[in-house]
């Protein structure tokens, strides 16, 4: 079930109206919600920005879905790039000012994994990006016309879950 | 191209309404959460919250039934608590801290039992961290200090010296270090004086004088005279400096024998040190008084001792000193917890406070503990150098018709900066001490009511406390139970003996003095029992208690011997043989200087060589 409503969502956002900038767009913050963990201040923002701006909803679904096994992957990667960042002295200042305002101290930004997590997402959400954009590209001129015509395909598309997800189309 | 998608507003704004509904529902769940896992990290076994409520409104947290395992007795709850009501300040709580204005606890219960297991399970953490890690390292005190209780048994069986090894001896190893010792300082001063290369010296001063022996003006002229001349007076004066050299050497060989002696010297302290060892090892009974306290009581005792350091260090551990950076494990989550870095920074909030909390508590029941009791807390945190003051604690009693006529427990911990500082007097008269099996002497005391009191003060690593019993009406019950009674006649009449002497003490008094790293502080333990204990085994069983005595030291004795003369010999032939080596250089140096110098007078008469040279300055001159 799982599976299906993965592969659902990867359609929906490959072959939605968006163009392919606003999909990869959509993917490359959708990462962000699979790479640091769920519950934390910054993912409001995100959702926020996902929401307001025209980039394609279903690819941050696409995006989501894709990170979260990576995420759990490299929690310790995440640990030790965040211990890196937060004993790092010229950075104290700083950390001490988040985990001493209002508000700023719910980000939780002095944990090890949040942080490490949080900062690995920028850096790569402008190579994930591009990257993304390209293979959205590449789908629909190549691979696209084979698959509509499968079996798999229609039963996909043919689902309620499908329309849903037309809802939220760029 | 549109950048904003203004119709998504509304659904944002329905988002984020449920997500806040979600965290409204959530709270409770989230803080009775927060305070189990916190808890049970902290304490190092498990921490239980019936309910917790958060009331948004006035910013009031209540919470139910919160009952901490004690992590020496699992099966055993630390305490229990049936309420407790805080103000939480909301400012703070915007920062994620805790900032307690005013906080009522009611229905506080002691040593609970509890249905489950308060236990942990056991996890691979970090090593040398944690509660798990500072229990281990209690427990390792515990083993060291805790003295067997007395034995009369051995005294029934022949002594069995071959159980005593000879590998275990402190002399031997003593006898064995002197003699390397002396093999290693034997070869270093032979090489030594070999560097030193007096042969060299003279070699060319001896050729010399055998070449200026027949020699005269006629032979040598003129100008080869007075060549020779100046020959000798160079060699006479490398001769000197030579002299000097081997001095300074014999000087630091002496230096060095004293090394080898001082290692002779503590071969009988090693000796000494043995006969203890060898004597604990067929745990023969001491009349000496001072070790009888500690044989009695340090069971009971290093357990309390033990629960004193590991919550001591355990509070060092949570609540560090100064302004750096502090490592906690992150919050317990399906994703990896990691580790929050906190920052403390003065004059801001820190993150757990409680500014003053006042308590009434009422112990029920017919226990020692019952009672209505009264305690004040003020400026508990987890932060202190961020807070600026010391926490300071005290406790009375205040009425009840059970349990102790008066208790009053205050105290303080400043762990504002390094070396911290913590204090603790408690002092409880009228309190049911415990009943306590004295091992060895077959007896059990039940100190019934008595006065307890207990100081404790902590500076840095050090700890210095005493703890004292005293009981001015104690039974006394022969325990057949937990030692059975001697088999043969005669140690059935040294039991007989112990028991009538300590079963006519009334009043006793037992003082607990632990001082020293709080890693392993000494313990010893006094007690008005001993002495009756002591005499009544040096009355009973002196005669055969030397006897066995004498048998160890004489096993220890010929497990030694040889290996201690022998490497007293060896030091002596080592001493002896680098003096001889080194007088036997200084006599031949001596030898040629006197020669040279005998011909260098004759060489500087002959007219037109110079002024007669007198002999070479005394070494002290010549300094």
């Amino acid at each position: 079930m799982l599976l299906l409503k993965f592969l659902q969502t990867m359609i929906s956002a490959l072959n939605s109206e968006g163009t392919p900038g606003q999909i990869a767009a959509g993917m490359a913050l959708g990462l962000c919600f699979g790479l640091t963990p769920l519950v934390s201040l910054h993912n409001v923002l995100v959702l926020a920005v996902a929401m307001l701006t025209t980039v394609s909803f279903p690819g941050v679904m696409l995006g989501w879905a894709i990170a979260v096994p990576v995420g759990f992957m490299l929690d310790p990667l995440f640990d030790r790039v965040g211990m890196v960042l937060l004993t790092t002295d010229a950075l104290t200042p700083l950390f001490v000012w988040i985990v001493n305002t209002p508000v700023v101290s719910l980000s939780r930004l002095n944990n090890t994994i949040v942080l490490g997590s949080l900062v690995s997402w920028l850096v790569l959400l402008v190579p994930s990006y591009v990257l993304f954009r390209f293979l959205v590209a590449r789908y629909r001129r190549d691979l696209y016309a084979r698959l509509e015509r499968s079996r798999a395909f229609q039963v996909v598309k043919a689902s309620k879950i499908w329309n849903v997800y037309q809802l939220f189309r760029p | 191209m549109k950048w904003i998608r203004w119709t998504a507003l509304l659904p944002l704004a329905v988002t984020l309404v449920l997500i806040a509904l979600a965290v409204y529902f959530y709270l409770d769940p989230a803080v009775r959460r927060g305070v189990e896992v916190t808890g049970t990290e902290a304490v190092g076994a498990r921490v239980d919250l019936a309910s917790a409520h958060v009331a948004l409104g006035d910013g009031s947290v209540t919470l139910r039934g919160l009952a901490v395992t004690d992590p020496a007795r699992p099966m055993t709850n630390l305490f229990e608590v049936e309420e407790i009501v805080f103000r939480a300040a909301v400012v703070p709580a915007l920062e994620r801290k805790v900032v307690i204005d005013t906080m009522a606890v009611r229905g506080v219960r002691f040593g609970t039992v509890r249905k489950t297991s308060g236990a942990l399970p056991a996890r691979a953490g970090v090593a040398g961290e944690g509660p798990g890690a500072l229990r281990r390292a209690v427990d390792d005190w515990r083993s060291r200090v805790k003295v067997p209780p007395i034995s009369l048994n051995t005294l029934t069986q022949s002594v069995n010296v071959d159980a005593i090894s000879a590998e275990s001896l402190a002399t031997l190893r003593a006898a064995r270090g002197a003699h390397a010792y002396a093999d290693t300082a034997r070869a270093k001063l032979i090489a030594d004086l070999q560097a030193l290369d007096p042969r060299g010296t003279i070699d060319s001063a001896t050729a010399l004088a055998t070449r200026l022996e027949k020699a005269s003006l006629r032979s040598l002229g003129l100008g080869g005279v007075r060549t020779a001349v100046a020959d000798v007076r160079r060699t006479v004066t490398a001769l000197n400096e030579l002299d000097d050299r081997l001095r300074d050497f014999q000087a630091a060989t002496r230096a060095n024998a004293a090394g080898l002696t001082e290692r002779l010297e503590a071969i009988p302290a090693a000796r000494q040190a043995d006969y203890a060892y060898a004597r604990s090892l067929l745990r023969l009974p001491t009349f000496d008084i001072p070790s009888i306290g500690p044989q009695l009581f340090s069971p009971i005792f290093t357990e309390k001792v033990g629960e004193l350091m590991y919550w001591a260090r355990l509070l060092e551990q949570y609540v560090p000193p100064g302004l750096e950076r502090q490592f906690r494990a992150g919050p317990s989550r399906v994703r990896a917890s990691g580790t929050d870095v906190l920052f403390p920074k003065a004059r801001v909030y820190p993150d757990f406070l409680t500014r003053l909390a006042e308590l009434t508590l009422a112990i029920g029941g017919e226990g020692a503990a019952a009672g209505a009791y009264s305690a004040r807390v003020e400026g508990l945190t987890t932060q202190p150098a961020v807070y600026g003051a010391p926490t300071r604690f005290e406790l009375t009693r205040s009425g009840g018709r059970a349990g102790p006529t008066d208790v009053r427990v205050s105290g303080s911990m400043d762990h504002r900066r390094a070396p911290v500082q913590d204090a603790l007097q408690a002092s409880f008269s009228g309190i049911t001490l415990p009943t306590v099996v004295l091992n060895g002497v077959g007896a059990r005391l039940d100190f019934g009511t008595g006065v307890s009191e207990l100081r404790v003060a902590r500076r840095g690593d050090s700890l210095d406390g005493r703890w004292l019993w005293r009981a001015t009406r104690v039974r006394w019950t022969r325990d057949t139970l937990t030692q059975a009674r001697a088999t043969s006649p005669a140690m059935r009449l040294v039991e007989d003996a112990l028991w009538r002497a300590v079963s006519r003490i009334d009043s006793v008094e037992v003082e607990a003095r632990f001082d020293g790293p709080i890693s392993g502080p000494r313990l010893g333990i006094r007690t008005n029992i001993a002495s009756a204990v002591g005499n009544a085994l040096r009355d009973q069983m002196g005669d055969e208690v030397r006897r066995a005595e004498q048998q160890v030291r004489a096993r220890v004795d010929a497990l030694v011997d040889a290996r201690v003369a022998e490497a007293r010999t060896k030091a002596d032939a080592v001493k002896a043989d680098v003096e001889a080596r080194i007088a036997a250089e200084r006599a031949r140096l001596e030898e040629q200087k006197v020669a040279l110098e005998a011909r260098l007078k004759e060489l500087v008469r002959i007219p037109g060589i110079g002024s007669p040279v007198t002999s070479s300055p005394a070494p002290s001159s010549r300094r």
